[in-house]
């Protein structure tokens, strides 16, 4: 164990010793509306074969669980890294009590390390998905270096919604510490996983981190992924609903003026 | 204590009192579903939605890897019954649980007593292997 923090319930381990070059950018894999965060963010690990550098565990908010793969025990909530990229990705989706804690550690332990933006990609639940070809996708930035990224990959700016759930505390927290979060809105299915919307989201990501990955095999793969997906959607949609996931479907007051 | 060291401290104590009642919430209801969305006779279950309209029921199913030509639903009672074979045979995993073959899938919706099940109609969208099916509500006499 190289490094190890406790934090309201939470524990980071930092298994081996990694320094991001700058710019830097941490990437956040949490289930969301559509799992477009984890399909997006576990593909991009994937492609980028990026190693695993720790992870978070919690005995106070996640069940009993120790998550097996290639025959060695994980953690739920995985931190990978490559270059300038941190990618971190969860198992399971994030629960109300867990969303406050979690959201507050992410944010502080982007500050330690040194990250330049954070980056939360989020599906944007709308009701007619099926009648939408090419899922469209918008942005948001916490800070002018954030803007101009978003300005120089031509992604329309989100401009009146609600966002609930971790990306939402993780949001208002970065601003709060005046860092830099950057928001990939991608439409996505409400209830089902939505691999198309995270191809979208992929195509704008790979040109913020400046990397190159085939999302061919990702587009061929979609039917294969929506139909092992669905027990951690089935999840998350429970989750989400308990969160008041629905706000995401109605105006804002200020729309009204 | 100037005032808005007295709201920080307001507030503080609001997110402690939410945080708690979210904690006795998640331990009497439960946050995750350890119910498995597939069985050892070869079906798996679908994800489905189901929103209430004034007239009727909308109930969307997510069948991916699904051959839609083999589609069949059928109302009785208060219940949907669907069956549709994937294209192939699908395994989950190397896992030793799921050992099993899938082939086809398959789910039983209770819809409320005043859903008119015997005139459902169904839309297709293919190029997304999804269905929805619409159930009308009976109307008042």
């Amino acid at each position: 164990m190289y490094y190890m923090e406790e934090y309201n319930g939470f524990t980071l381990y930092e298994t081996k010793e990694f320094k991001l070059e700058q710019p830097s950018y941490m990437l956040l894999g949490l289930p969301d509306t559509g799992l477009v965060a984890s399909i997006s963010s576990s593909y991009l690990v994937d492609s980028l074969k990026m190693n695993e550098v720790g992870g978070i565990d919690s005995y106070r908010y996640f069940p009993p669980i120790a998550v097996i793969h290639n025959g060695e025990s994980k953690l739920p909530i995985r931190m990978f890294y490559k270059g300038n990229i941190l990618v971190i990705i969860s198992e399971l989706p994030i629960s109300p009590s867990a969303t406050y804690p979690l959201a507050f550690m992410l944010v502080d332990y982007a500050q330690k390390k040194g990250v330049t933006h954070i980056v939360s990609p989020v599906g944007l639940g709308v009701p007619h998905r099926m009648e939408v070809e090419k899922p469209a996708t918008y942005g948001l930035a916490t800070s002018k270096e954030g803007e101009q990224i978003l300005s120089k990959v031509g992604i329309k700016g989100f401009q009146e919604g609600f966002i609930v759930g971790p990306y939402a505390v993780v949001l208002k927290e970065a601003k709060r510490r005046k860092m830099s979060n950057i928001v990939i809105f991608a439409e996505a299915f409400i209830d089902f996983p939505d691999p198309a919307a995270a191809v979208e989201v992929l195509t704008i990501l790979t040109k913020i981190f400046s990397v190159e990955i085939d999302l061919k095999p990702l587009i061929e793969k979609a039917e294969e992924i929506r139909l092992k997906t669905r027990e951690l959607m089935m999840n998350t949609k429970r989750v989400l609903e308990r969160m008041k996931k629905g706000y995401e479907q109605q105006l804002p007051l200020m729309y009204v003026f | 204590m100037s005032s808005r060291r007295i709201r920080d401290m307001i507030r503080e104590f609001e997110r402690e009192i939410e945080k708690t009642i979210e904690e006795i919430v998640d331990s009497i209801v439960g946050t995750y579903e350890a119910r498995p969305l597939w069985s050892k006779d070869g079906s798996l279950e679908p994800l489905i939605s189901v929103v209430e309209k004034d007239d009727k029921y909308v109930i969307t199913i997510d069948l991916p890897l699904a051959n839609l030509k083999t589609l069949s639903i059928t109302g009785k009672y208060n219940y949907i019954e669907l069956r549709c074979k994937l294209k192939h045979r699908v395994k989950l995993s190397e896992w030793p649980m799921s050992r099993t073959e899938f082939t086809e899938y398959r789910k039983i919706i209770e819809l409320p007593e005043n859903a008119d099940v015997a005139k459902f109609e169904v839309k297709k969208y293919a190029e997304y292997s999804i269905i929805e099916i619409i159930v009308p509500k009976r109307v008042k006499p």
